[in-house]
């Protein structure tokens, strides 16, 4: 059995106190910088995982007719490999075919045939692929017949 | 008698001297041990000191060692980004061919952003298009201005704003048109002739949109290289017509 009286602490003195918080802070500084460095790094390296474009955000911009806002996005939303579910598809079918539109009036302005026909074939294209919000596409060749 | 002999063996009598040698001796182990007890407590002192001395030096290594780890951790994601991108180079390449072959610019510089392929273009065949890269950046912000002015509900086109958006639009079309000014260096490789020709086929497609939705003449379409950038300015604040005023 040991000796009770080595099992007892030694007296708190001013020094072993002093050197108990010193102790402490410094390992408090080292999980800190360690916890601090881990998460900059998770979160830059999360950062190009982030999705903004959902479902919900597509549909919205065109619900409001913000056809260039819906390209934009379409655009932009171009991560390799990413797979686009829902309605997402048909929304950008319409962008798709904004942008066939605007070109395509361009060149039929201008009289270079053979791009507008181009740009009537995708429009042709994204108005089928656009599924059951194909009637936007009224909606945007609205946008051009009133074009001076 | 000796010293150890208390007392005479054969008549009794006190040995003076053996008792004070004994008294002596006891003295002197007493002060023996208490002086052993005192460097053996002395030396666990030194030696606990010692380690705690030692115990909060390793600390402040180990400190320094993880500041710097938290200064250097932008760093460190960059370089494994990096890293990332760069095992993915020949599918990158792949797919931006296609899109500059389709003629879509403006998927071409969303999808540098998208995958931040300007992380690991050093070194690679990615580089090379850098300066098609920096045209096609122009391009797309030149033809999301003209397509919020066509869909006629954007506010970069109120009357407050007009002033504001026709200046971005002037700087893009200068900075389209001067793409060669920007990479001067390494002009073989970055305004290769393939490279010119996207260029190219961006700055005439920007000039045929200014003529159908922002009134530019042919004239004026087809000398944007020569005209300053405070004049184009003028001259889409001249031609565009505000939302309030539709």
């Amino acid at each position: 059995m040991k000796n009770k009286k080595s099992r007892e602490k030694a007296p708190l003195t001013a020094g072993r106190f002093l050197y108990r918080l010193i102790s402490v802070v410094l390992i408090a500084v080292f999980l800190i910088a360690v916890a601090a460095g881990i998460a900059q790094i998770r979160d830059r390296l999360a950062m190009d995982d982030y999705d903004y474009y959902d479902e919900a955000y597509y549909l919205r911009t065109l619900r409001n007719e913000d056809f260039a806002g819906l390209l934009e996005m379409t655009q932009d939303d171009a991560r390799a490999g990413k797979e686009y579910t829902g309605d997402i598809p048909e929304c950008r079918a319409v962008a798709r075919y904004y942008e066939a539109a605007v070109f395509f009036h361009a060149y039929e302005k201008a009289g270079e045939k053979e791009r507008a026909a181009l740009q009537k074939q995708r429009m042709e294209r994204f108005e089928s692929e656009a599924g059951e919000y194909a009637y936007y596409t009224e909606k945007i060749d609205a946008l051009f017949e009133k074009e001076p | 008698m000796g010293l150890e002999d208390l007392k005479c063996p054969y008549c009794g009598t006190p040995n003076p001297f053996a008792e004070k040698h004994q008294e002596d001796m006891r003295r002197f182990e007493k002060e023996f041990a208490a002086t052993k007890e005192e460097v053996v407590t002395a030396n666990k002192k030194r030696a606990g000191r010692n380690t705690s001395l030692i115990l909060i030096l390793v600390l402040i290594l180990l400190d320094v060692g993880a500041v710097i780890f938290a200064g250097i951790s932008s760093d460190i994601a960059y370089s494994i980004k990096e890293k990332r991108i760069q095992a993915q180079a020949d599918q990158h390449m792949e797919n931006i061919l296609a899109l500059l072959e389709e003629g879509d610019y403006c998927g071409f510089s969303a999808y540098y952003s998208a995958n931040s392929i300007y992380y690991a273009t050093s070194g690679t065949d990615l580089e090379d298009y850098s300066a098609v890269h920096g045209a096609a950046g122009r391009y797309r912000w030149l033809l999301q201005d003209l397509e919020k002015y066509i869909s006629g509900n954007s506010y970069s086109f109120r009357k407050e704003s007009m002033s504001r958006t026709c200046a971005y639009m002037a700087e893009n079309i200068t900075k389209l048109w001067n793409v060669e000014d920007q990479y001067s260096y390494r002009q073989e490789i970055y305004l290769a002739p393939d490279k010119l020709s996207y260029i190219q086929d961006m700055r005439e497609r920007v000039s045929l949109l200014l003529q159908t939705y922002a009134g530019l003449t042919e004239e004026e379409a087809g000398s944007l290289g020569d005209l300053s950038q405070g004049r184009i300015q003028k001259i889409l604040e001249e031609r565009l017509v505000s939302t309030d005023e539709e």
